[in-house]
């Protein structure tokens, strides 16, 4: 399996008698990292999902991994990992033999070990426990274990942290966050949160009433401007930023878009630094952070005696009006895209227009990949 | 009529084989009487006389018993609940053998049938009967295997009706009440033929009965009439012969 | 007044009567029990019906038309002669059909209870890990419907151990081979022997006590929500 598997996934798919909803998508995803699902509800995420793992009969789905042909093989065939959005785990079996029931079943041999599963999901002390003893977030981690340890090619998830408490999400995603690098297999996760979508995708797909409106890769999806997603009340842009230094006086850390060196060897400039809370993260390791659009605002000088701290400069490359009285500014900083929700009357006030060099100003940076403790 | 006359009832027992001829008695009785028929009420009630002996031992509410057999009436007297002066034999049954296949030879049709059904020897008169009949017959071994035991004659003549069993032993009554049915019903479908086995019985069918006491005037009239001729008569157009005249005592 | 060899006999030939029954019925039953736990046709609830009637027809009603069906002159008892050579009246045969039909709501009610109260979603997630259809009957369904299977097979065998109407129809009192215990019974109160009566009244009762105690016991102690 190497990098360069794409998955190759073309469905058709009618529901309902009267066909009342028809999936028709045809897309191609990368063979490694997250690609998430984004969409409304009803969108029809979920049914594509339970297509490509065959557990819906489409009446045609064509779906290839590397140069595999999986789409036309049944349901036990096809050694896709599945977690349910209600976990559903074995009543009748404690943890460990829910994890040996995929075990024994194993599609190869390798796959992780029941140990490695065991350690990366954090569940060593819940082995001997029934499902109707554990919680919510302990019975996805049991899941999303028990779906590795068949071996599979790929894993679909489906909404996993639906029924998870917000408290128990965290862990969850961290130990899916460690995954991605652990696994070399791809996954596909459904979900309509974009907070765990940004947290976690490499690579985005949305979709609406049963089509594909938009796929790409996640950081460019997000600050797309032709997209429903940025018009979004919680529209937030999601940037790689490399830990730079930390600063324990004030208890901050100091974050650097782009690299830490610009091209002419001298330090890179604060303006496209970010001051967060004191992250664990050593210098050199790169996070996410991410960055909602109501948070920004615009100045085209750049504002001294300001509490605000995150000042980053950048050109404009785009604008979009939302509606009545808004408007959403794109601007490209050292090669990543932020955004920034404005009202009209400072646009036309402001007289922004594409490439004009702006000053933003970050109210919020929330960084998404290590939980501030 | 006179108004305030206490009506008697009369709750007859009887085993199952004699009951269609008893209906007969019964309505002729009730002719004759000429009375209004709703000032008595006769009731028939029919199982088979091991079970309606245990009943009227448990004094079920039965004045008159008319067994298969002669032992139950005579217990009965013995036991107190039977009138003595009431104890009679009222019929002596016909053995048949009945078949769908023309022969004469009793013996032959029992050893070329392949079921043979008779009614419980352990409990029905009739049964008894039969095997005695059967042994006298010499087949007795060789019908061991054959035989189909119903609970009383009517249901080894279910058997047999049923095309189950090729052969049955019953009461000519039986018989007689089923032709009739058949041809009112629908015309016969295959010939039924029956032989006598009366000849090969050392000991016939007699058939007894006796009043349980109190006996009431209405059950006595209803003895009474029975030993008319036009009872009699009755008897035996249904399939029975009449006991001979020393063994009846006239009450 | 102790038991003779016969109401030995006639006790053996119940066990077995309802041990076949038994096995029979939940051979042909789960699956149909299955399929009517599953079905949305409207054929359905017409089978549903037709699983249903031995539990309201008098067992007269039932032994009646089988008399009529096993005779030689109609289909079934033709066919069957045809085939073995031997009739389905009076046989141990003909009682087997007769208690098949006469325990079939027994056995197959329970179950269909037992399967709707069953999580299908479960059965896809097996399927996701590679688990055929047997593996899931065998791994995933029987033991989270246990206590159906339990309940469904003791209540099959219990029943058919007290047959009597049925088989007092189409039975024919053969020792060895259509008396069983119930009609042994029936006998010994015909002849007022009712010594022997008691002993197989008595134990036919505690037999049928012990077995529900079983049963009842069983599912209490699994607890397991089915």
């Amino acid at each position: 399996m190497g990098v360069e598997n794409k998955i190759q996934l073309a469905v058709e798919h009618s529901l309902g008698r009267d066909a009342e909803f028809s999936l028709r998508l045809n897309v191609l995803l990368p063979g490694r990292g997250i690609t998430a699902i984004y969409g409304p509800s009803g969108c029809g995420k979920t049914t594509l999902l339970r297509c490509m793992a065959g557990l819906e009969h489409a009446e045609h789905c064509r779906l290839t991994i590397g140069d595999i042909e999986i789409g036309g093989l049944p349901v036990t065939q096809r050694q896709l990992g599945y977690v349910f959005q209600e976990n559903r785990l074995f009543p009748h079996l404690n943890v460990e033999e829910n994890l040996d029931f995929a075990f024994k079943r194993r599609f190869s041999d390798n796959g992780p070990s029941k140990q490695q599963v065991i350690a990366w999901l954090d569940i060593e002390n819940l082995l001997a426990r029934k499902p109707n003893q554990l919680s919510g977030g302990q019975k996805q981690r049991v899941a999303i274990a028990r779906a590795l340890l068949t071996a599979p090619r790929c894993l679909l998830l489906d909404e996993p942290l639906a029924g998870v408490d917000s408290k128990a999400r965290h862990p969850i995603l961290r130990h899916l966050e460690a995954l991605v690098d652990q696994l070399n297999i791809p996954m596909v996760y459904v979900s309509h949160n974009l907070d765990e979508i940004s947290r976690l995708a490499d690579h985005l797909i949305v979709m609406d009433q049963g089509r594909l409106i938009a796929d790409g890769p996640l950081l460019e999806m997000l600050s797309r401007l032709d997209l429903d997603l940025t018009r979004q009340e919680n529209a937030a842009v999601v940037l790689n930023a490399e830990v730079l230094n930390h600063d324990d006086h004030y208890s901050l850390t100091q974050l650097s878009l782009g690299s830490s060196l610009n091209s002419d060897g001298a330090a890179s400039s604060v303006e496209t630094q970010l001051v967060v809370g004191r992250l664990a993260a050593a210098p050199g390791n790169t996070v996410r952070v991410r960055i909602p659009c109501r948070d920004v605002s615009i100045a085209l000088e750049r504002p001294s005696q300001s509490s605000i701290l995150n000042i980053l400069s950048g050109v404009i490359v785009g604008i979009e009006r939302v509606d009545g009285a808004r408007a959403i500014v794109k601007a490209d900083v050292q090669g990543q895209s932020v955004l920034a929700r404005i009202t009209r009357k400072s646009l036309e006030h402001l007289a922004l227009e594409t490439g004009k060099h702006v000053y933003l100003q970050i109210k919020t940076v929330a960084l998404l990949s290590e939980t501030l403790d | 009529m006179g108004s305030g006359a206490v009506a008697d009832t009369l709750s007859i027992a009887t085993a199952s084989n004699f009951r269609p001829v008893l209906e007969q008695l019964r309505e002729t009785f009730v002719e004759r009487q000429g009375q209004d028929p709703s000032m008595h009420q006769i009731t028939i009630s029919s199982a088979s006389s091991g079970v309606l002996y245990a009943q009227i031992l448990q004094h079920a509410p039965f004045q008159l018993f008319f067994s298969a057999n002669e032992s139950y009436p005579e217990k009965l007297v013995a036991s107190g609940r039977g009138a003595s002066e009431t104890l009679a034999t009222y019929a002596i049954g016909k053995l048949v053998l009945v078949s769908r296949s023309e022969g004469v030879n009793p013996k032959d049709i029992l050893s070329k049938a392949k079921r043979i059904a008779i009614a419980n020897p352990r409990t029905a008169p009739y049964g008894i009967a039969a095997m005695a009949a059967i042994e006298n017959l010499g087949v007795i071994e060789e019908s061991k295997s054959k035989l189909v035991i119903g609970n009383n004659i009517a249901q080894a003549w279910q058997f047999f009706h049923s095309g189950n069993a090729d052969v049955a032993i019953v009461a000519d009554a039986l018989v007689v009440s089923a032709r009739g049915l058949d041809e009112r019903e629908k015309p016969q479908r295959q010939g039924l033929f029956a032989i006598d086995l009366s000849p090969h019985l050392t000991h016939p069918v007699r058939q007894s009965r006796v009043a349980i006491k109190p006996v009431n005037s209405l059950t006595q009239q209803f003895l009474d009439f029975m030993n008319t001729a036009a009872a009699k008569k009755i008897i035996v157009d249904g399939g029975y012969l009449l006991p001979m005249t020393n063994k009846n005592l006239k009450q | 007044m102790s038991l003779l060899s016969s109401d030995i006999t006639a006790l053996w030939l119940t066990l077995q009567l309802a041990a076949v029954t038994t096995v029979i019925l939940m051979v042909v039953g789960a699956p149909l029990a299955w399929w009517l736990s599953r079905s949305e046709s409207r054929f359905a609830s017409v089978i549903e019906a037709t699983v249903a009637l031995p539990l309201i027809l008098p067992p007269t009603v039932i032994g009646f038309y089988l008399l009529m069906a096993f005779s030689p002159d109609n289909f079934l008892g033709g066919s069957w002669l045809a085939l073995t050579g031997q009739s389905l009246a009076f046989t141990f045969s003909g009682l087997v059909v007769g208690s098949v039909i006469y325990s079939l709501p027994f056995v197959v009610q329970p179950l269909q209870s037992g399967f709707q109260h069953f999580d299908h979603k479960l059965l896809e997630a097996a399927e996701t890990m590679g688990a055929g259809t047997l593996d899931r009957f065998l791994n995933l369904i029987i033991p989270l419907t246990r206590r159906a299977f339990a309940t469904a097979a003791l209540l099959g065998f219990a029943h058919t151990m007290g047959e009597f109407g049925v088989v007092l129809m189409i039975g024919g009192n053969i020792p060895g081979e259509t008396q069983v215990l119930s009609i042994a019974l029936y006998d010994h109160v015909e002849a007022l022997d009712y010594g022997r009566a008691h002993w197989l009244a008595g134990g036919l009762l505690a037999f049928s006590f012990a077995l529900l105690i079983l049963l009842y016991g069983f599912n209490r102690n699994k607890g397991l929500k089915s």
